[in-house]
C-alpha cells in the first residue's frame, strides 16, 4: 500500500509537467502546426520562471514568466511558419535549438549580481493537502500535492470539454482537418493557428516552470533532459486527445518513479543504464502505438498538419 | 485600417538576389539579437564579438609571429560538424528527419574506440600498425553509425513509425550508453579515479598537420565529394531527389521507398559515425566525457544553411566553428558563458528560416480599391 | 487560344485483325485508403488495339482499379495478367519494365514532382536505362537531348528543360506527362508501350491540349496498344472507346459498345442498373 502511495505521488509530480506541455503541443498539432520547439519552450520556461521566482521571491512570478517566455517564443514559431512559411519541423529545431542555449547561458547570467543560477534556493509550491480527500488511501495521493498539479487537472477536464463540445473547439479541430473548409466557412486559419500555436507555447512554458519550482526545485544545465521530445510522443501516444494524454504522462512519471525507487534503494544498476528507461520506453510505446493504428488503417494526425495554409495555391 | 495590404506571391523562380542577401542580412540580424542579448546583461558587444573574432581566427600580431594556432583550431572543430552537416544533409534531401547525427557520432567513436582498445590483445594477430589499424577502426565507425540508424530507418520504413522522435530519444541513449561505458564498464583502473577509458595504443592516432589540426580533414572533405558525386551524379542521387519532392511521384515512378530510407539512412548514419571516428582517433584519443557536445545538432543548422548542398557543408561549418571556437575564447578572456555561440547559431537559422521567404516568394502591396476586387494571382497558370 | 475550330473530328480507323489479350483482370478485389473495399470482383479483358472505356461517377473505384493495374496498390483477391504473365501484387517497377504507362488523374500529386525541373520529371520513367544512365551514374547529355526530344515530339511548351514542372500549364504538364509514358517501358523493339492507362487524362485542359491529348492516344491504339481509359467525360467516353465498362460502388454494371448504348442508358448504369 505504502509502496503504491509513493509510486503514485512520484508519477503524479513527475508527469505534471508532461501533461500541461502535451495538451498544449495537442492544441497546437490540431490547428495544423508541428511545433517542435516543445523542448526549447520547456527549457527557457524553467530558467525564467526560477529566476523570476528567485528575484521576486514569488512562485507565481516565475509561472508567468513562464508562461510568457513559452508564449514568446511559440509566437515566434508561428509568425515564421505560418506568415513567414518556413519548413515547420526545422523552425522548431532550431527554436529548441536557440531554446537550449539561450537557457544555459541565462543560467549563468540571471543569478544575483550576473551570477549563474546554478545551486541557489528559491521559493517554491509547497504541498497542499486537501482534507478528507488526501486522507483516503492510495488514490489519497491525488490530493496531496501543490498547487500547479491542482491545476493541471482542471485544464485536463477544461481542454477535453473546450475541444469536443464547444464552438471554438470544433473550429480548430476543423482548421487541422481541412483549412480550405474551414477558410470557406469563415474560420481564420491563419488566426486559429497563431492562436493554439502560442496557447500551445504559454503551455510548455509553464510546464519547465513545474519543474524548476516544484519537481526538482532548483536550476541545473539540461535540467528538461528531454522531456519536450518526449511530450511530442505523448500526442501521438495520446493521438490528439488530451484524455489520453494524462494517462501517457502518468506512464512516464511511472517510469521516474520507478528509477527513482531503485536508486534510492541503492541499486547495482548504474545511474546512466537506469536513466535510459524514460528513453527506451518512449521509442517502445511509439512503436506499439504506431503499429496498433497502422492495423486499424485509423490515423489519429490532423490532416493538415504541418502543411503551411496558402489560400492561392491550392494542392 | 491602413489602405493598403501586403501579400506574398509564389516567384516563378527562386530570386537570385534574395538568396544572397537573406543569408547575409539573417547573420547581421543574428548578431545584432546577440549584441542586444549583451547589452541587456552588461557586457559590451563590440568587444565581445572583437573578442570572438580573436579567439576564431586569431590577430594579426599572432599571424606575424607564425602562430596559427586559432585558425587550426577553427578547422580541427570543423571537422565533425562537416561530418554531421553532409549526415544530416542526405537525410533531409529526402525528407528523413534524422535528428539522430549526435547518437549516430557517439556510437561510431565508441566503436572506434572498441576496436583499439580491445583488438590488440583479443586479436594479437592483426599487425600493430597504422595502417591495418585506422581502416579498421574507420569501417567500425561507419557500421556503428549506420547500425544506430539503421533501428529507426527500419522502424519508419516498415511500422511507419515518426522518425523524428525515434532518431532523438536514440540520442539519448547512446549518450548515456557511452557515460556507462567511459564511468564503469571500460573505465580505466589506472585512471586516479578519473571518468574515462585507457588512452588508445598511439599506433590508432590519426596524425596531425599543424596543432591539433589532423588528416580527418581531409577525410571529410573527400566525404563531402562523395556526398557530392552521389547526390547530385548518380541514379540514385535523382532518387533521393525525388522522394523527397514528391514521395507519391516517387514510387509511381517504381522507385522503392523503404529500400531509399534504409540505403540513406545507413549512408547518413555512417558519415555521423565518422564524425565520431575522427574525434577520438585524432582528438580525444580516449573515452571520455566530451565526444556528445552538441555536433549532431549543429549539423542540422549546417545542413539547412547551406541548403543541403554538401560543398555548402563545408564552408558553412568552417563558419560556424569559428562561431564555436570564438565562443569558448569569451568564455576564458571574458568571463562570458560560451553558450553565447549556441545562441547565436540557433538565431542564425531562424532568421534565415524567415528570410527564405523571400527568394520564394516576392511581397506585393495592395491597394485596397472601395470595390476590392483582388486579381487572381497571375503566378498560376492554368490553361 | 487554338486559333481554329475544334470540333474534336476523331479519326477513329478500324483495327481489323484480333490481337492477343494485353490486360486480363480476374475477380480483382482491392480496398481504399481508409481500409475499405473499393474494387469488387473485377473481371474484364483488353487486347491489343482496343480502348476500354471506365464511365463511372468519381469515386466508384476508378483511381483504385488504376492502381492496381500498375502496381501501386495491392491486390486482395483476385489476378492481374499482363501479356500472359502473373503480375498481381508486384512493385510498381516491374510493371513498368514490362511496359505499362500510367498517365496519373492527379498531376501535380502523383505524374510530376513539381519543384523539380521539366528534364527530370521527363526521365522519371527512363532514368534506369540506357543512355539516361550509365551504371549507377546519370548522363547530363544524354538527359538533356532525351528530354528536347521529348518536348519537341509532343509539342510541351516550356521556356526552357531547367524550368520547374509546376509552373508549366496544366496542358503542357499533361502532354510532358503522356510523352514520357508512352515512350517509357523496357520492351524489346516497338515505339509504344503495350498498355496505356489513362485516368482522366483530358481533365482540366483547354482544348487545344484535350485535342492532343486524344490524337496521342488513338495514335497508340493505331500502333497496337491496349488502353484504359477512365474517363467522366462521356462523349470522350462514346467517341474513342472501343467498348465501355461501367464502374459503380467498385463493380462492373456491364461491359457495353458505344453503338448499341446512348448517354442516358450509360447514366443508369452509373447510377446502379445492371445490363449484360
Amino acid at each position: 500500500m505504502d509502496f503504491l502511495t509513493s509510486i503514485l505521488a512520484i508519477s503524479i509530480v513527475a508527469g505534471t509537467s508532461l501533461v500541461y506541455a502535451t495538451i498544449g503541443e495537442i492544441y497546437t498539432e490540431r490547428s495544423g502546426v508541428l511545433n517542435l520547439g516543445v523542448e526549447g519552450m520547456m527549457i527557457m520556461g524553467a530558467v525564467s520562471a526560477f529566476a523570476a521566482a528567485y528575484h521576486t521571491d514569488s512562485a507565481w512570478a516565475g509561472v508567468v514568466a513562464a508562461a510568457l517566455v513559452g508564449g514568446l517564443m511559440a509566437l515566434t514559431h508561428a509568425f515564421l511558419t505560418i506568415t513567414m512559411r518556413a519548413e515547420q519541423v526545422v523552425t522548431g529545431l532550431a527554436i529548441t535549438i536557440a531554446g537550449t542555449g539561450l537557457a544555459s547561458f541565462l543560467g549563468e547570467k540571471l543569478g544575483p549580481d550576473g551570477g549563474p543560477l546554478v545551486g541557489l534556493i528559491g521559493p517554491r509550491f509547497p504541498k497542499i493537502a486537501i482534507p478528507l480527500l488526501s486522507d483516503i488511501p492510495v488514490i489519497g495521493a491525488l490530493f496531496n500535492q501543490d498547487i500547479l498539479v491542482y491545476l493541471v487537472y482542471i485544464l485536463v477536464i477544461v481542454a477535453t470539454f473546450y475541444l469536443y463540445k464547444t464552438r471554438p473547439g470544433l473550429s480548430l479541430r476543423s482548421v487541422g482537418e481541412s483549412p480550405q473548409t474551414s477558410d470557406a466557412m469563415g474560420v481564420s486559419v491563419f488566426g486559429t493557428r497563431y492562436l493554439y500555436t502560442v496557447v500551445g507555447g504559454i503551455l510548455a512554458g509553464i510546464g519547465g516552470a513545474h519543474l524548476s519550482l516544484s519537481y526538482t526545485p532548483g536550476w541545473t544545465e539540461n535540467l528538461t533532459g528531454g522531456r519536450g521530445w518526449i511530450v511530442i510522443a505523448l500526442v501521438i501516444f495520446a493521438t490528439w486527445d488530451p484524455l489520453r494524454a494524462v494517462v501517457g504522462a502518468l506512464l512516464f512519471g511511472g517510469i521516474n518513479a520507478i528509477q527513482f525507487r531503485l536508486q534510492a534503494s541503492g541499486t547495482t544498476i548504474p545511474a546512466s543504464l537506469l536513466n535510459m528507461l524514460p528513453y527506451i520506453l518512449t521509442v517502445v510505446v511509439l512503436v506499439l502505438v504506431t503499429w496498433r493504428e497502422g492495423l486499424s488503417k485509423r490515423l489519429g494526425a490532423p490532416a493538415a498538419l504541418g502543411l503551411p495554409y496558402n489560400r492561392e495555391e491550392r494542392t | 485600417m491602413l489602405p493598403f495590404s501586403f501579400k506574398f506571391e509564389k516567384r516563378l523562380e527562386p530570386s537570385r538576389l534574395a538568396s544572397i542577401l537573406v543569408p547575409v542580412l539573417s547573420l547581421l540580424l543574428a548578431f545584432l539579437f546577440g549584441a542586444a542579448l549583451l547589452a541587456v546583461i552588461g557586457a559590451n558587444p563590440g568587444q565581445t564579438y572583437q573578442a570572438m573574432l580573436a579567439g576564431a581566427i586569431g590577430t594579426p600580431a599572432q599571424w606575424q609571429d607564425g602562430q596559427f594556432y586559432n585558425m587550426t583550431e577553427l578547422l580541427v572543430k570543423a571537422v565533425p560538424i562537416i561530418l554531421t552537416g553532409l549526415s544530416v544533409s542526405v537525410a533531409f534531401r529526402m525528407l528523413f528527419w534524422n535528428i539522430g547525427a549526435e547518437g549516430q557520432l557517439v556510437m561510431g567513436g565508441i566503436a572506434t574506440a572498441a576496436v583499439a582498445l580491445f583488438f590488440p590483445s583479443a586479436l594479437p594477430f592483426i599487425p600493430e600498425s597504422p595502417w591495418i589499424y585506422i581502416p579498421l577502426m574507420f569501417v567500425a565507425a561507419i557500421l556503428a553509425g549506420a547500425a544506430w540508424a539503421l533501428i529507426p530507418a527500419l522502424l519508419k520504413a516498415y511500422l511507419k513509425v515518426n522518425e523524428i522522435i525515434t532518431t532523438l530519444m536514440f540520442n539519448y541513449i547512446a549518450i548515456l550508453w557511452y557515460q556507462f561505458l567511459f564511468t564503469t564498464a571500460w573505465k580505466d583502473p589506472e585512471g586516479f579515479g578519473f571518468p574515462g577509458s585507457a588512452l588508445i595504443p598511439e599506433y590508432t592516432w590519426i596524425p596531425r598537420i599543424s596543432g591539433r589540426l589532423h588528416w580527418g580533414l581531409l577525410l571529410a572533405i573527400a566525404a563531402a565529394f562523395v556526398v557530392w558525386v552521389i547526390m547530385d551524379k548518380t541514379r540514385w542521387g535523382y532518387e533521393i531527389r525525388l522522394i523527397g519532392e514528391n514521395a507519391r511521384a516517387a514510387n509511381y515512378a517504381g522507385v522503392s521507398i523503404i529500400r531509399n530510407i534504409i540505403l540513406v539512412m545507413i549512408l547518413s548514419g555512417g558519415l555521423a559515425g565518422l564524425a565520431g571516428f575522427v574525434e577520438v582517433t585524432a582528438i580525444s584519443h580516449r573515452l571520455q566525457h566530451g565526444l556528445a557536445v552538441g555536433y549532431g545538432f549543429t549539423g542540422i543548422i549546417v545542413a539547412w544553411l547551406a541548403k543541403l548542398n554538401p560543398w555548402g557543408v563545408v564552408i558553412v561549418s568552417i563558419l560556424l566553428s569559428a562561431l564555436l571556437v570564438g565562443g569558448e575564447q569569451i568564455q576564458i578572456t571574458m568571463g562570458l558563458p560560451a553558450s553565447v555561440s549556441l545562441v547565436l547559431q540557433g538565431a542564425i537559422l531562424l532568421f534565415v528560416l524567415g528570410g527564405d521567404v523571400f527568394t520564394r516568394y516576392r511581397l506585393r502591396m495592395i491597394r485596397k480599391a472601395p470595390t476590392a476586387v483582388v486579381a487572381e494571382s497571375p503566378s498560376v497558370q492554368e490553361a | 487560344m487554338v486559333g481554329r475550330e475544334v470540333i474534336f473530328h476523331i479519326d477513329k480507323k478500324e483495327v481489323s485483325e484480333v490481337r492477343e489479350v494485353v490486360l486480363d483482370l480476374r475477380s480483382v478485389n482491392a480496398d481504399n485508403d481508409k481500409g475499405l473495399p473499393a474494387l469488387k470482383d473485377v473481371s474484364f479483358q483488353i487486347r491489343g488495339g482496343e480502348i476500354l472505356g471506365i464511365a463511372g461517377v468519381a469515386g466508384n473505384g476508378q483511381t483504385e482499379l488504376a492502381e492496381v493495374i500498375t502496381g501501386l496498390r495491392p491486390v486482395i483477391e483476385g489476378q492481374v495478367i499482363f501479356l500472359g504473365q502473373d503480375l498481381t501484387n508486384r512493385p510498381p517497377l516491374t510493371f513498368i519494365r514490362k511496359g505499362v504507362a500510367h498517365v496519373p488523374g492527379d498531376r501535380l500529386g502523383v505524374g510530376l514532382a513539381g519543384n523539380l525541373p521539366v528534364s527530370d520529371n521527363l526521365i522519371m520513367k527512363a532514368f534506369r536505362k540506357r543512355p539516361i544512365s550509365n551504371g549507377p551514374f546519370l548522363s547530363r547529355g544524354s538527359i538533356g537531348s532525351f528530354s528536347k526530344k521529348l518536348i519537341k515530339a509532343f509539342d510541351v511548351m516550356t521556356p526552357s528543360i531547367e524550368t520547374p514542372a509546376r509552373n508549366l500549364s496544366g496542358g503542357n504538364q499533361q502532354k510532358a506527362i503522356l510523352g514520357r509514358e508512352i515512350t517509357s517501358g523496357d520492351r524489346a523493339g516497338g515505339d509504344y508501350a503495350p498498355l496505356l492507362v489513362a485516368v482522366y487524362p483530358s481533365r482540366g485542359l483547354d482544348v487545344g491540349a484535350i485535342e492532343a491529348v486524344r490524337t496521342a492516344v488513338l495514335e497508340q491504339r493505331q500502333n497496337g496498344a491496349a488502353i484504359l481509359l477512365i474517363s467522366e467525360d462521356l462523349e470522350e467516353l462514346m467517341t474513342i472507346s472501343d467498348r465501355i465498362a461501367v464502374l459503380h460502388g467498385g463493380e462492373v454494371m456491364g461491359v457495353v459498345e458505344p453503338a448499341d448504348i446512348d448517354i442516358e442508358e450509360l447514366g443508369l448504369m452509373m447510377a446502379g442498373e445492371r445490363r449484360q
